[in-house]
């Protein structure tokens, strides 16, 4: 799986780091199971802090995505296949989702618009799924 | 002798010029003459016309060079003229690549190559969770060499002369002759140890390098990354293997006592360094000459522009915050190391102590 971190945006290393992991998994390039490199070694290969990569580790624990234990390193703990959503994940996930459509409505894109972007984000992550099975 | 004496002289001046005509081949497309460029601009005239001019300059010049103070070697018989010539050839090359570099850095400045690109950095998480395999069986060869040596030692020892010579001018007569001991007449055989052990960690530690993918077509570099560790790691197991058979000439004659043949010595070495250059050739540095069948990838970033940790030239990398110990060379082929992380010392220190090791032996 590649992860590729743009050094000239304004989002966080870390946060751009976790987005490309949980995209990752929606498209189905990493399962429940597969490993990542331990922090240390991603740290090496991207020629950032180990400390960035350990809060974009941290926070995709957090959320319950991945698994981390000193043995086996990092594990992703669960994907799309995994089963139903847990209801936390629910209750954090809803509000964010919120202030993201808001921010379309505010900017005058119309219900329809939306519902079409929305859809075609989904499809592209089953088509890239259907395209790595 | 004349023979020995073009061996003995040629090597290192010819190797050197090979080399240097052959940088701007090795290097990446993105990385001409040490500056960090983009894609689109990896064809500008001025990368071009520099490569061309420091290709005339190293090759007409330097060639002259080689040629005149050959001929004068064998002339005058002047058995150091391979180390003058290689000083003079380094000259040449080094003021042919700063002024090519120099050039392409002010245009890059001037032009404002990398205002308003995205740039990023990537990595491929399958090089770690599926790494390639160590190409433990070409290590053999060098194991094996070693243990011949070491036999052939331990059989011929109660036949080898009182005397051992240590060290022989150019010409291949004694300059440096000590009593028979364990240590002289197995000093060899610890270079070949030290050698041996140091080529394959280097190898194994180069499969844990940063990549440094370019994150405008990381597909196609995590493929061509995986093949050249693969092939670089087979080519310095090999090399390791005639340094070994080097050593064993140096042995062999050591423990006859007879005549010096520098040319037994000399022609393993230079047989690895070119199994080694042509490897290099083929490959490119990161791989960046294999052939890929998808050609046309690019994800509309361009690979960071870090020119301002790389000094002296583009040789040295000094970056505090990267925590990688190995990182691919800028110039030339292969991998070399981040002087920012103290950690880089454990790599330096090892190499330091194998060429102090070689000498209080021979003493």
């Amino acid at each position: 799986v590649i992860l590729s971190v743009d050094m000239t945006s304004e989002v966080p290393i870390y946060q751009q780091l976790r987005d490309r992991i949980v995209e990752a998994i929606a498209e189905g390039r990493l399962a429940e199971g597969s490993p990542l490199p331990s922090t240390r070694q991603l740290a090496v290969d991207l020629g950032i802090n180990f400390h960035t990569v350990n809060k974009a580790y941290d926070l995709l624990r957090q959320q319950g995505l991945l698994r981390l234990n000193r043995k086996s390193g990092a594990v992703v703990a669960r994907d799309g296949g995994s089963g139903a959503p847990e209801q936390a994940f629910l209750d954090g996930w809803q509000p964010r989702l919120r202030t993201l459509l808001a921010e379309a409505v505010a900017h005058g894109v119309d219900d329809r618009a939306v519902l079409r972007a929305c859809r075609d984000v989904l499809s592209s992550f089953e088509t890239t799924q259907g395209a790595s099975a | 002798m004349t023979v020995d004496l073009l061996a003995v002289n040629a090597f290192s001046p010819v190797l050197i010029l090979v080399t240097a005509w052959l940088l701007p081949t090795l290097s990446r497309p993105t990385l001409p003459f040490a500056v960090r460029v983009p894609a689109e601009h990896a064809a500008a005239p001025v990368i071009v016309e520099q490569r061309r001019a420091y290709r005339w300059w190293v090759g007409a010049l330097g060639g002259a060079l080689v040629l005149a103070g050959l001929t004068l070697s064998v002339i005058y018989q002047l058995y150091l003229a391979g180390v003058v010539l290689d000083l003079l050839v380094l000259v040449v090359v080094a003021s042919g690549y700063l002024r090519a570099k120099r050039a392409i850095q002010a245009v890059k400045r001037r032009e404002g190559w990398y205002e308003g690109l995205r740039q990023a950095v990537a990595a491929d998480t399958s090089l770690r969770t599926e790494p390639a395999r160590f190409p433990w069986l070409w290590a053999l060869p060098a194991l094996l060499l070693l243990a011949v040596t070491v036999v052939a030692g331990i059989i011929r020892y109660p036949d080898m002369p009182a005397t051992l010579v240590m060290h022989v001018d150019a010409h291949g007569v004694p300059n440096r002759v000590v009593p028979k001991s364990v240590g002289s007449a197995f000093a060899t055989v610890a270079v070949q140890a030290g050698v041996t052990a140091l080529i394959v960690a280097v190898t194994v530690l180069s499969f844990r390098a940063r990549p440094d993918l370019d994150p405008a077509a990381p597909h196609r570099a995590a493929r061509q990354y995986r093949a050249f560790t693969l092939r670089t790691a087979k080519a310095l197991l090999v090399l390791a293997a005639c340094v070994n058979l080097s050593m064993l000439a140096t042995a062999w004659q050591i423990w006859s006592g007879g005549g010096f043949s520098l040319l037994a010595v000399v022609l393993p070495i230079v047989l690895g360094a070119v199994v080694l250059l042509v490897v290099a050739v083929r490959t490119g540095q990161q791989g960046s000459r294999l052939p890929d069948t998808d050609g046309d990838e690019d994800t509309g970033v361009v690979q960071r522009d870090d020119d301002r940790y790389w000094h002296g030239a583009g040789n040295i990398y000094v970056n505090r915050e990267d925590p990688a110990v190995l990182v691919p060379k800028r110039l030339g082929y292969g991998w070399t190391v981040n002087f920012g992380n103290p950690r880089s010392l454990l790599l330096l220190l090892p190499i330091v102590a194998i060429g102090v090791l070689a000498r209080l032996l021979a003493h």
